[in-house]
């Protein structure tokens, strides 16, 4: 370096493909979006297959049928095909031209994204994690429940499945839609779901992966 | 025809008897733990490191709390003769005698899991269908809550046994019946039990540790919630808080 000693400033620092926010093609699950660029709101979910093409999803209490959807300034989308709100809450990202691909971010560590490798329903008991805008990747969230419901003025979401962390901030306001999963290897993810409600920072309610390939009409990209 | 309080004390009594019975004298299902804990400790000294540690290995990794004397098996599969129905002590995450939340990672190692989903599988078809599966943190323990008596689920601690070791499983009783349960679930479907009800952001899952309902309510609506606890009774443990769609 110091053969370009007045050409270059070097720092230490914890350089990293912070994305999440500002999705650029391929677009991955688990990034911030919104109908409104240079925003965001929701988090997209896990990566999808339908007719052919990747695409993603999300809630549709953050989205309506035919939005544009943004990363930040990037285009990441449009809402389609939601199924019937509120007793699901779920909605397709087609891709409208965007690339997609089967990874999900997962940072903040280690590793920073991971690939879709396998898909199941979660059962009572089992271990989950979450990776929403917000909060990230949160690990170590048990399911307590399955088939439950979440209700406010609008109506009820039901068949969802309840994830808990005592003590652990799993998922707040912006985290809807966040991919829910597995750690499969030390680069893969099992999709189990996506985050949908929460009672409580510590207590989160979320589709499963059936309910979205079903209600949605698409499959998981793995 | 016996007399009804008559009849539930025959009911209750033969319950009992073949807890006891299934938890005492099952040698067979006994000896099938044995011999799987016996094989997991010989081919936990084979398997190289990193090529999955043995179960009972992975277990104890977690193990803390609880101490087992060294030299005896501990029953794997046994039955809660009396449920904790009451308001007291299994709330989540509540703190124990030492202050201490229990710790929640012993079911979070990949043989935990995996021995999970063999448990599930093994409760599929039963008949009356179970309440559900909770989890006894304090005693590191998986607890399957049955609505009938023990002795109507032939040969399930015995099949419990086989698949679940290293895990330890509790058979217990449903605190409400299906029917009670129904009525609950029902009520909460409706939201009429109060007239702001409808409105009020409100979340809820069946927790089978209790066999009632779990119900977060707005907080600003205690009144809502006062009106649950007192159509439901013990069936619903309401707490205020901020259900909302994230």
């Amino acid at each position: 370096m110091s053969q370009f000693r007045g050409l270059v400033q070097a720092e230490f620092g914890s350089p990293a493909r912070l994305a999440r926010l500002d999705d650029g093609e391929p677009h991955f699950g688990g990034a911030g979006i919104d109908s409104t660029p240079n925003s965001v709101r929701c988090t997209s979910g896990p990566i999808v297959w339908r007719s052919g093409l990747l695409g993603s999803v999300s809630v549709a209490h953050c989205f309506s049928n035919g939005s544009f959807i943004f990363s930040g300034p990037k285009d990441y989308g449009v809402a389609a095909g939601a199924a019937p709100y509120p007793s699901s809450d779920l909605i397709r990202i087609e891709p409208g031209g965007q690339q997609f691909v089967d990874t999900i971010h997962t940072d903040p560590c280690c590793p920073n994204a991971r690939d879709q490798s396998g898909k199941a329903d979660p059962l009572q008991g089992s271990d989950v994690c979450f990776s929403g805008m917000v909060t990230k990747a949160k690990c170590g969230i048990r399911v307590v429940a399955l088939n439950q419901s979440f209700c406010d003025s609008v109506g009820c979401t039901t068949g969802l499945a309840v994830g808990e962390r005592v003590g652990v901030t799993i998922a707040v306001q912006g985290d809807s839609g966040a991919p829910v999963y597995s750690a499969a290897g030390t680069a893969g993810a099992t999709i189990r779901g996506m985050v949908v409600a929460g009672s409580g920072p510590s207590r989160t309610f979320f589709h499963t992966v059936s309910q979205i390939e079903s209600q949605l009409g698409v499959t998981i990209a793995l | 025809m016996l007399y009804k309080p008559y009849a539930e004390t025959a009911i209750l009594l033969f319950a009992f008897v073949a807890c006891r019975a299934s938890s005492t004298s099952d040698s067979a299902a006994q000896r099938a733990v044995e011999t799987v804990t016996a094989n997991t400790a010989r081919s936990s000294q084979a398997a190289p490191e990193g090529a999955g540690a043995s179960a009972a290995a992975a277990l104890s990794s977690s193990a803390g709390s609880v101490q087992v004397p060294p030299t005896v098996e501990p029953e794997r599969v046994f039955s809660d003769v009396a449920p904790l129905c009451g308001f007291a002590s299994d709330v989540p995450g509540a703190k124990g005698a030492a202050g201490a939340r229990p710790k929640t990672d012993w079911l979070n190692t990949p043989v935990a899991q995996e021995r999970l989903h063999r448990v599930h599988a093994a409760l599929e078809g039963l008949r009356p269908a179970p309440i559900g599966v909770t989890f006894d943190d304090s005693r590191r323990t998986v607890v399957v809550v049955l609505p009938g008596a023990f002795a109507t689920y032939v040969g399930l601690a015995a099949n419990l046994s086989r698949v679940a070791a290293p895990l330890r499983v509790a058979l217990r009783h449903s605190c409400h019946s299906p029917a009670e349960i129904a009525r609950a679930q029902t009520l909460l479907e409706k939201r009429n039990w109060h007239p702001q009800a409808s409105s009020t952001p409100t979340a809820w899952y069946l927790d089978p540790s209790f066999a009632g309902f779990r119900v977060t309510i707005d907080d600003s609506a205690p009144e809502v919630r006062a009106a649950l606890e007192q159509k439901l009774g013990t069936l619903v443990r309401a707490e205020l808080g901020k259900p909302r769609r994230l």
